[in-house]
């Protein structure tokens, strides 16, 4: 996206008076670039294109990370991430966040060439997104009392083994 | 050196089906260049993985259902034989913009996914891809006021004499018809 609205801030009026009647990958861009900076998509007329471009060129490049979700990942086209969790399945260029690629790649890093752009630093993101994983997983509190349980458990059911089934009916009650 | 021999039975006909004819309405267009031969990933003449280079996207072609036309052939060498390849593509409205597409195919050379009215047993056969060894050319483009048909452009891509293809065009199927669709989305439309 900011590659896409730096290339149009860098042409002249002339020249995209050029692109405009020439060309419908432009009008295209200008349409997409228009409705994700300022919601509004463009049809119909050059002149419309036109007050598109203008627009664009005026918006401040500052403000880009505040007006849209800037991807810090970026799937290559054509390439389709699997999980058996639904929500992490059949992720594509189209739907790809942060959260989806980091849960890829803690579990695959290899994939990262399926990736067109990623932040330098992902691997951090990838080690810290583990990490974050398993604090969940090794809770203080689930710590002390879980195992607890479990021990418990396995000691009732240890019982119900040894035991004769009358002396477990007491046993419950 | 002999890379080629019939290893296997053929069943040619299928009691109770016959095969659809034509294509369907979605076709997609890609800049050769811009297809990443090196992730994408072919087995048995079937592409599993159609990757583009970074930032590059396709483009889609949509038409009316049977518009759309490709064929293959064989081009019979003094050494190695070749299948040439040819989709005629037409265009049925006369706008400025797909008098630019057609403007801005002339010395393009693509590779074009093709999609039939036949679908196979599980979609397997549905996309075809043409050109992807070694792209297809532009190498006619109609144009008369007649509009014979409604046809306002008619543009063959075909291979080039000097390079066509290995095989006859391989599909392109991924897992399942819908996976596979999902991945055709992947290829174009803005993200």
């Amino acid at each position: 996206m900011e590659s896409k609205v730096l290339y149009i801030k860098s042409l002249n009026v002339e020249e995209a008076r050029e692109l405009i009647s020439s060309s419908s990958a432009f009008r295209n861009e200008l349409s997409y670039v228009s409705d994700k900076l300022f919601k509004l998509k463009v049809e119909g007329c050059s002149s419309c294109y036109l007050d598109a471009f203008a627009k664009i060129k005026l918006f401040k490049m500052e403000n880009l990370e505040k007006t849209i979700e800037v991807k810090e990942f970026e799937l290559k086209r054509g390439v389709v991430l699997y999980s058996s969790e639904p929500k992490y399945n059949g992720v594509t260029i189209h739907n790809c966040t942060t959260d989806k690629a980091l849960h890829h790649l803690t579990l695959h890093p290899d994939k990262i060439i399926f990736f067109s752009k990623y932040p330098k630093n992902y691997l951090e993101l990838v080690a810290n997104y583990g990490t974050v994983e398993a604090v969940v997983i090794d809770e203080p509190a689930k710590d002390t009392e879980e195992p607890k349980e479990a021990i418990v458990e396995a000691e009732i059911k240890q019982e119900v083994v040894n035991k004769p089934y009358t002396k477990r009916k007491k046993n419950k009650r | 050196m002999s890379c080629a021999a019939i290893n296997a039975d053929m069943v040619a006909f299928l009691c109770g089906k016959v095969a659809s004819a034509g294509t369907g309405a979605k076709h997609y267009v890609f800049n050769y260049d811009d297809v990443d031969k090196t992730l994408s990933v072919q087995s048995n003449n079937v592409i599993s993985d159609f990757l583009l280079n970074s930032g590059k996207q396709g483009y889609l072609f949509t038409t009316v259902s049977d518009s759309a036309m490709a064929e293959a052939a064989i081009v019979k060498g003094t050494y190695i034989d070749q299948v040439s390849h040819k989709v005629t593509l037409r265009a049925h409205a006369k706008t400025e913009a797909s008098k630019a597409w057609a403007n801005t195919a002339l010395n393009s050379k693509v590779v074009i996914i093709i999609e039939n009215n036949e679908t196979g047993t599980a979609g397997e056969i549905k996309y075809e891809v043409y050109g992807f060894d070694s792209g297809l050319d532009l190498t006619e483009l109609n144009y008369t006021t007649d509009m014979a048909d409604q046809t306002v452009y008619s543009m063959v891509f075909a291979s080039s004499e000097k390079s066509a293809e290995a095989t006859l065009p391989k599909s392109f199927f991924k897992t399942d018809l819908a996976t596979t669709e999902t991945a055709l989305d992947s290829l174009v439309g803005n993200s």
